[in-house]
Protein backbone atom coordinates (compact mmCIF):
# COMPACT_ATOMS: atom_id res chain seq x y z
CA UNK A 1 0.00 0.00 0.00
CA UNK A 2 0.98 3.19 -1.01
CA UNK A 3 -0.43 5.26 1.19
CA UNK A 4 -2.96 4.39 4.83
CA UNK A 5 -5.48 6.80 4.64
CA UNK A 6 -8.32 7.28 6.83
CA UNK A 7 -11.52 9.36 7.84
CA UNK A 8 -13.79 10.47 10.72
CA UNK A 9 -16.71 12.93 10.90
CA UNK A 10 -16.37 14.59 14.66
CA UNK A 11 -19.40 16.69 15.90
CA UNK A 12 -16.94 19.78 16.83
CA UNK A 13 -16.14 22.63 15.37
CA UNK A 14 -12.64 22.59 13.49
CA UNK A 15 -11.28 24.76 16.62
CA UNK A 16 -12.05 22.37 18.98
CA UNK A 17 -10.28 19.60 16.90
CA UNK A 18 -7.48 21.71 16.77
CA UNK A 19 -6.50 22.28 20.19
CA UNK A 20 -7.18 17.89 20.32
CA UNK A 21 -4.19 17.34 17.55
CA UNK A 22 -1.88 19.75 18.74
CA UNK A 23 -2.20 20.41 22.83
CA UNK A 24 0.58 17.39 23.80
CA UNK A 25 -1.61 16.61 26.84
CA UNK A 26 -4.96 16.28 24.38
CA UNK A 27 -2.67 14.45 22.21
CA UNK A 28 -1.96 11.46 24.88
CA UNK A 29 -5.29 11.50 25.54
CA UNK A 30 -5.77 9.61 21.60
CA UNK A 31 -2.25 9.29 20.88
CA UNK A 32 0.74 8.70 22.78
CA UNK A 33 2.23 10.28 25.60
CA UNK A 34 4.52 13.16 23.32
CA UNK A 35 6.63 16.41 23.78
CA UNK A 36 4.90 18.08 20.94
CA UNK A 37 5.19 21.56 19.76
CA UNK A 38 3.07 23.41 16.98
CA UNK A 39 6.32 25.24 15.29
CA UNK A 40 7.54 23.91 12.43
CA UNK A 41 10.92 22.14 12.13
CA UNK A 42 10.33 21.60 15.75
CA UNK A 43 11.38 17.43 16.59
CA UNK A 44 8.88 15.74 19.05
CA UNK A 45 8.67 12.14 20.00
CA UNK A 46 5.68 9.77 20.34
CA UNK A 47 6.36 7.10 23.24
CA UNK A 48 4.82 4.01 22.00
CA UNK A 49 6.05 2.39 25.27
CA UNK A 50 6.73 -1.25 24.69
CA UNK A 51 6.97 -0.75 21.56
CA UNK A 52 9.26 2.07 21.74
CA UNK A 53 10.14 5.70 20.47
CA UNK A 54 9.03 7.35 16.97
CA UNK A 55 11.10 10.27 16.14
CA UNK A 56 9.12 12.83 14.68
CA UNK A 57 8.94 16.44 12.86
CA UNK A 58 6.83 19.45 12.22
CA UNK A 59 6.48 19.37 8.68
CA UNK A 60 3.76 21.86 7.93
CA UNK A 61 0.95 24.34 10.39
CA UNK A 62 -1.92 25.51 8.78
CA UNK A 63 -4.03 26.21 12.00
CA UNK A 64 -7.58 24.68 12.03
CA UNK A 65 -6.93 23.31 8.64
CA UNK A 66 -3.72 20.77 8.60
CA UNK A 67 -0.57 19.52 10.16
CA UNK A 68 1.95 17.23 8.63
CA UNK A 69 4.76 15.85 10.74
CA UNK A 70 7.23 13.10 9.75
CA UNK A 71 7.23 9.52 11.56
CA UNK A 72 10.01 7.34 11.94
CA UNK A 73 9.28 4.24 14.09
CA UNK A 74 12.89 3.12 15.41
CA UNK A 75 12.06 -0.51 14.72
CA UNK A 76 11.16 0.49 10.99
CA UNK A 77 13.68 3.19 10.40
CA UNK A 78 11.68 4.01 7.15
CA UNK A 79 10.67 7.75 8.00
CA UNK A 80 6.87 8.11 6.83
CA UNK A 81 4.65 11.32 6.38
CA UNK A 82 1.46 11.71 8.60
CA UNK A 83 -1.13 14.40 7.44
CA UNK A 84 -4.16 15.42 9.01
CA UNK A 85 -6.12 17.52 6.97
CA UNK A 86 -9.42 19.02 9.14
CA UNK A 87 -12.30 20.27 6.86
CA UNK A 88 -15.59 21.48 8.42
CA UNK A 89 -19.12 19.56 7.41
CA UNK A 90 -22.41 20.70 8.53
CA UNK A 91 -21.81 21.62 12.10
CA UNK A 92 -19.07 18.93 12.67
CA UNK A 93 -15.52 18.48 11.31
CA UNK A 94 -14.10 15.89 8.71
CA UNK A 95 -11.16 14.69 9.76
CA UNK A 96 -8.57 13.15 7.12
CA UNK A 97 -5.35 11.06 8.38
CA UNK A 98 -2.85 10.11 5.81
CA UNK A 99 0.19 7.78 6.16
CA UNK A 100 2.07 8.02 3.22
CA UNK A 101 5.74 7.11 2.60
CA UNK A 102 5.66 3.36 2.58
CA UNK A 103 7.38 3.29 -0.89
CA UNK A 104 10.25 2.78 0.72
CA UNK A 105 9.30 -0.72 0.90
CA UNK A 106 10.16 -3.23 -1.59
CA UNK A 107 7.90 -3.75 -4.48
CA UNK A 108 6.86 -7.18 -3.75
CA UNK A 109 5.63 -6.11 -0.46
CA UNK A 110 3.86 -2.86 -1.99
CA UNK A 111 2.00 -5.09 -4.47
CA UNK A 112 0.90 -7.60 -1.30
CA UNK A 113 -0.30 -4.41 0.39
CA UNK A 114 -2.46 -3.13 -2.47
CA UNK A 115 -4.53 -5.97 -2.26
CA UNK A 116 -4.40 -6.44 1.57
CA UNK A 117 -5.56 -2.67 1.29
CA UNK A 118 -8.79 -3.56 -0.62
CA UNK A 119 -9.45 -6.47 2.55
CA UNK A 120 -9.95 -3.31 4.81
CA UNK A 121 -12.80 -2.03 3.33
CA UNK A 122 -15.10 -4.17 5.07
CA UNK A 123 -13.05 -3.29 8.48
CA UNK A 124 -13.87 0.15 7.77
CA UNK A 125 -17.42 0.23 7.07
CA UNK A 126 -17.56 -1.90 10.41
CA UNK A 127 -16.06 1.02 12.13
CA UNK A 128 -18.44 3.30 10.40
CA UNK A 129 -20.99 1.81 11.84
CA UNK A 130 -19.65 1.48 15.17
CA UNK A 131 -19.56 5.32 14.81
CA UNK A 132 -22.87 6.34 13.73
CA UNK A 133 -24.33 4.05 16.82
CA UNK A 134 -22.43 5.78 19.26
CA UNK B 1 2.33 -6.48 18.65
CA UNK B 2 5.58 -7.20 21.03
CA UNK B 3 5.35 -11.00 19.83
CA UNK B 4 6.33 -8.78 16.33
CA UNK B 5 8.89 -6.68 17.42
CA UNK B 6 12.33 -8.83 17.49
CA UNK B 7 11.45 -10.72 13.86
CA UNK B 8 10.35 -7.12 12.69
CA UNK B 9 12.87 -5.04 13.99
CA UNK B 10 15.21 -7.37 12.02
CA UNK B 11 13.15 -7.86 9.24
CA UNK B 12 12.67 -3.22 8.81
CA UNK B 13 16.86 -3.47 9.49
CA UNK B 14 17.36 -5.79 6.57
CA UNK B 15 14.76 -3.55 4.54
CA UNK B 16 16.75 0.13 5.38
CA UNK B 17 19.14 -0.34 2.97
CA UNK B 18 18.76 0.98 -0.47
CA UNK B 19 21.29 -1.77 -1.70
CA UNK B 20 19.24 -4.90 -0.37
CA UNK B 21 16.14 -3.56 -1.64
CA UNK B 22 17.53 -3.41 -4.63
CA UNK B 23 19.11 -6.79 -4.65
CA UNK B 24 15.71 -7.69 -3.53
CA UNK B 25 14.07 -6.21 -6.29
CA UNK B 26 16.94 -7.87 -9.11
CA UNK B 27 15.82 -11.36 -7.03
CA UNK B 28 12.39 -10.65 -7.85
CA UNK B 29 13.05 -11.14 -11.39
CA UNK B 30 14.65 -14.81 -11.09
CA UNK B 31 17.95 -16.10 -9.42
CA UNK B 32 21.05 -14.48 -10.10
CA UNK B 33 24.53 -15.59 -9.48
CA UNK B 34 26.73 -13.64 -6.60
CA UNK B 35 28.76 -11.75 -9.10
CA UNK B 36 25.52 -10.95 -11.68
CA UNK B 37 23.75 -9.67 -8.23
CA UNK B 38 27.41 -7.67 -7.40
CA UNK B 39 27.63 -6.11 -10.84
CA UNK B 40 25.44 -3.11 -10.76
CA UNK B 41 26.02 -1.97 -7.34
CA UNK B 42 30.13 -1.28 -7.50
CA UNK B 43 31.07 -2.39 -4.39
CA UNK B 44 33.61 -4.80 -3.12
CA UNK B 45 32.54 -9.02 -3.03
CA UNK B 46 32.93 -8.81 0.73
CA UNK B 47 30.31 -5.76 1.11
CA UNK B 48 27.97 -7.96 -1.24
CA UNK B 49 28.56 -11.06 0.85
CA UNK B 50 27.68 -8.95 3.58
CA UNK B 51 24.21 -7.89 2.57
CA UNK B 52 23.15 -10.79 1.13
CA UNK B 53 24.35 -12.59 4.75
CA UNK B 54 21.44 -10.27 6.41
CA UNK B 55 19.39 -10.89 3.70
CA UNK B 56 19.46 -14.60 4.48
CA UNK B 57 19.51 -14.43 8.31
CA UNK B 58 15.99 -12.73 7.61
CA UNK B 59 14.45 -15.44 5.29
CA UNK B 60 14.45 -13.09 2.20
CA UNK B 61 17.31 -15.53 0.09
CA UNK B 62 18.66 -18.48 0.08
CA UNK B 63 21.59 -19.85 -2.09
CA UNK B 64 23.09 -23.09 -3.40
CA UNK B 65 25.91 -23.90 -4.26
CA UNK B 66 26.37 -25.73 -8.17
CA UNK B 67 30.39 -25.87 -8.63
CA UNK B 68 32.23 -22.59 -7.98
CA UNK B 69 29.53 -20.30 -8.26
CA UNK B 70 27.04 -19.30 -6.06
CA UNK B 71 22.85 -18.58 -6.73
CA UNK B 72 20.86 -16.44 -4.49
CA UNK B 73 17.29 -16.96 -4.86
CA UNK B 74 14.45 -15.38 -3.28
CA UNK B 75 12.93 -17.59 -0.69
CA UNK B 76 10.28 -20.00 -1.87
CA UNK B 77 6.39 -19.62 -0.51
CA UNK B 78 6.22 -21.43 2.90
CA UNK B 79 2.77 -22.50 2.51
CA UNK B 80 1.18 -19.36 3.75
CA UNK B 81 -0.55 -17.80 0.82
CA UNK B 82 -2.81 -14.47 0.95
CA UNK B 83 -6.34 -15.08 -0.39
CA UNK B 84 -6.97 -15.00 -4.33
CA UNK B 85 -3.10 -13.35 -4.19
CA UNK B 86 -0.92 -14.67 -7.13
CA UNK B 87 2.03 -13.30 -5.47
CA UNK B 88 4.10 -15.97 -3.52
CA UNK B 89 3.57 -15.54 0.27
CA UNK B 90 7.38 -15.02 1.24
CA UNK B 91 7.34 -15.21 4.80
CA UNK B 92 9.60 -11.66 5.84
CA UNK B 93 6.80 -9.90 3.42
CA UNK B 94 4.20 -11.52 5.72
CA UNK B 95 5.53 -9.92 8.33
CA UNK B 96 5.82 -6.59 7.49
CA UNK B 97 2.05 -7.08 6.09
CA UNK B 98 0.74 -8.17 9.46
CA UNK B 99 3.26 -4.79 10.91
CA UNK B 100 1.49 -2.46 8.34
CA UNK B 101 -2.06 -4.03 8.99
CA UNK B 102 -1.49 -3.18 13.12
CA UNK B 103 -0.83 0.27 11.61
CA UNK B 104 -3.74 0.31 9.64
CA UNK B 105 -6.10 -0.99 13.10
CA UNK B 106 -4.06 1.20 15.51
CA UNK B 107 -5.53 4.49 13.16
CA UNK B 108 -8.58 3.31 13.56
CA UNK B 109 -8.68 3.00 17.62
CA UNK B 110 -6.87 6.36 18.02
CA UNK B 111 -9.01 8.28 15.81
CA UNK B 112 -12.33 6.70 16.96
CA UNK B 113 -10.51 7.72 20.96
CA UNK B 114 -9.65 11.17 19.28
CA UNK B 115 -13.94 11.53 18.59
CA UNK B 116 -15.22 10.04 21.46
CA UNK B 117 -12.34 12.84 23.81
CA UNK B 118 -13.73 15.61 21.63
CA UNK B 119 -17.03 15.24 21.60
CA UNK B 120 -17.27 13.88 25.38
CA UNK B 121 -16.08 17.67 26.26
CA UNK B 122 -18.38 20.02 27.82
Amino acid sequence: MKIIRKEILINAPAARVWKHITDPLKIAGWLMPNDFEAEVGKKFILDCQQQGKISCGVKEIVPEQKLVYSFQSRATRIETLVTIILVPEGKGTRLTLIHSGWDALPPGEQGMADQFGDGWGSGLEKLQLQIQAN
Amino acid sequence: MAKYSRLLDATFSALADSTRRKMLERLSTGEASVSELARPFGVSLPTIHKHLRVLERTGFIAHEKRGRVRHVRLMPPRGRRCQGTPHPDLRPFREVKDWLMHFEAAWDRRLLRLKQQIESEL
